[in-house]
């Protein structure tokens, strides 16, 4: 120890150049193994997999963003709320079954009696419709968590720090209001449709009725991506809650009221469309392949406009206040 | 002295802090788009005290603008303070917690009584000389039921952190929920409450309750009992409100 301390200061009288460049060396190396202990106590290490494209960043933003949600309370309570109606549904479907196989001759009149359980589209799009009030709730709390928060807490300038474009951000929040939104009502449609059909005696249900889960994942699709571009464009906008509460309330409430008021004071059908909530309605019941009054054939067209133009609105809206500085004037 | 000097400015702080907010344009966005609905309903031949009350008062007003109104500004004082994190910082001033309370509801219902009474006067004038006969008669159901529901979304703050959310749920989806169920259940529906007061104070318009207001299933109480029972619920909420927000600990 004394030597290798005369070698590193050079202190010892009498040193050689040979000594002198054995301490070097020496010095060098301590120094190189220092270097290498502080790296690994600060746990910085070489990335070692396989490197993704950056497009993919959006499905651990999207799963963070739903864990952020999943680990409120009120979330869970919001959630057991929807489930209420998937619940009795549920339990209506069996009994339903119970009866008809205790019973064959009763069954038709329960069908007549119960309509939301009949087995046809209509009741899965009544269903999906039903679960609206609920998921409007669920995505005015999701949309202050996930949005809001990162608007005003500056987790909006974090991500857009990393190796991130804009659009990765918007596509994995939109993702996550997405998976929301399917949680609520595309998913417990399915589960009923497959309770609906394991209750019969054969697979002639879901032979005969492909088309049912088409108009699930479609009325499913249209409702996550219009719900979640049009909440994603409101809670940036309206980042605290208060706003971003009435500004939502008021599309599914005051403007659905003010419609029907509209259209049978001017006698129009035309002023339902501000009916946000009705125009996917209808764009589901298509996918549902049971459009068939010709008024509501004559809308359609009108209703997916509306939506699609609610969309692109909601898009330009949002560019502007996706920016990874803030300006303060 | 000087703590009622602190409580004074405490209210007119707050109620400034929610005057010039995001959530007064939105609340005047509302109330234009209403007003303009109003005007269009007003064009109609034949409008009647019934059809406001139907078409405007009842599933405009009382089911959506009232509530919102009074959300809008009962839970922006305490939940917003806790959002922003100020809370702490007046919980660590030497005035007694329920002062702030006080000051906090006081600012609350100021504005509320301004926007929701303010309002139903504008709906009516819009909605032309039908309108402005109806809205003279309902106007103490509606400040009834302003106070009410300031009381219970205050108390709401109190008590959630996301008072916000809590406060649209009961207002949009609980109220509307068991006002459609059968039974004395919806009697816990502030809504319940001044729609009883509404038909009873415009009865002599000819306004009569029908459809789902039907006695047979809507099943009132006396017009008296419910105005009592809106005042009692008034007065427990504040005081409920007051102690709940002395109890318990805000970080």
């Amino acid at each position: 120890m004394t030597r290798k301390w005369q070698a590193v200061t050079g202190f010892s009288s009498g040193i050689d150049d040979r000594e002198r460049e054995i301490a070097v060396n020496v010095q060098t190396r301590e120094a190189a193994r220092e270097d290498r202990d502080a790296v690994r106590q600060a746990e910085y290490r070489s990335w070692s997999h396989q490197l993704h494209p950056a497009w993919r960043v959006c499905f651990p933003l999207a799963a963070t963003g739903l864990r952020l949600v999943l680990r409120r309370k009120l979330f869970w309570l919001l959630l057991g709320l929807a489930a209420l109606n998937f619940l009795f549904l549920f339990a209506t479907i069996y009994l339903r079954a119970q009866v008809s196989a205790e019973n064959p001759g009763v069954a038709r009149f329960v069908d007549g009696v119960l309509h939301s359980v009949t087995g046809e589209g209509r009741s899965y799009r009544d269903f999906m419709f039903a679960q609206g009030t609920v998921t409007m709730l669920l995505l005015a709390f999701a949309g202050e968590v996930l949005i809001g928060g990162d608007h005003r807490q500056g987790g909006l300038t974090f991500y857009l720090s990393r190796r991130m474009a804009a659009w990765h951000y918007v596509l994995g929040k939109l993702l996550s209001i997405a998976a929301l939104v399917l949680l609520t009502t595309t998913v417990p449609a399915l589960i009923l449709f497959l309770q609906y059909g394991l209750l019969t005696n054969s697979l002639a249900y879901f032979r005969d009725n492909w088309r049912i889960v088409v108009g699930i994942l479609g009325y499913g699709a249209v409702m996550a991506a219009s719900l979640s571009l049009l909440l994603m464009a409101l809670a940036s906008w309206f980042p605290r809650t208060v706003p971003l509460v009435m500004s939502w309330a008021c599309v599914f409430v005051l403007l659905p009221a003010v419609g029907a008021l509209l259209s049978e004071v001017f006698d129009n059908r035309h002023w339902r469309l501000i009916m946000f909530w009705r125009n996917i309605r209808m764009l589901g019941t298509w996918c549902f392949g049971a459009l068939t009054r010709e008024q509501d054939l004559v809308m359609l067209p009108w209703a997916a406009g509306v939506v699609v133009a609610v969309g692109v609105v909601c898009l330009l809206a949002l560019f502007p206040r996706i920016r990874a500085v803030k300006v303060v004037t | 002295m000087s703590s009622l000097y602190a409580i004074l400015h405490l209210t007119f702080l707050s109620a400034r802090r929610m005057i010039w907010s995001r959530q007064t344009v939105l609340n005047l966005l509302l109330l234009v788009l209403a007003t303009v609905a109003c005007i269009a309903w007003s064009l109609r031949e034949d409008p009647t005290p019934e059809r406001f009350v139907a078409q405007i008062l009842l599933p405009i007003y009382v089911a959506f603008l009232l509530p919102i109104s009074c959300l809008c500004y009962a839970t922006a004082g305490i939940a917003g303070d806790r959002e922003e994190g100020t809370l702490v910082y007046l919980l660590a001033t030497p005035l007694p917690r329920p002062l702030i309370y006080l000051a906090k509801y006081a600012a609350a219902l100021t504005l509320t009584l301004i926007w929701t009474l303010g309002g139903l006067r504008l709906l009516g004038q819009a909605a032309g000389p039908v309108g402005a006969q109806v809205v003279a008669l309902v106007s103490w159901p509606v400040l009834l039921a302003s106070c009410a529901y300031v009381g219970l979304f205050q108390w709401f703050a109190t008590l959630f952190s996301r008072a916000t959310i809590v406060a649209l749920g009961y207002a949009l989806f609980l109220e509307v929920l068991i006002g459609s169920m059968p039974g004395i259940v919806k009697r816990l529906a502030v809504s319940f409450y001044a729609q009883i007061l509404i038909f009873d104070a415009t009865g002599d318009l000819g306004v009569a309750s029908a459809g789902p207001h039907n006695p047979a299933m809507f099943l009132p109480i006396a017009a008296s009992a419910a105005t009592l029972v809106l005042l009692i619920a008034t007065v427990g909420l504040f005081l409920l409100g007051g102690w709940t927000f002395s109890q318990r600990e805000y970080v």
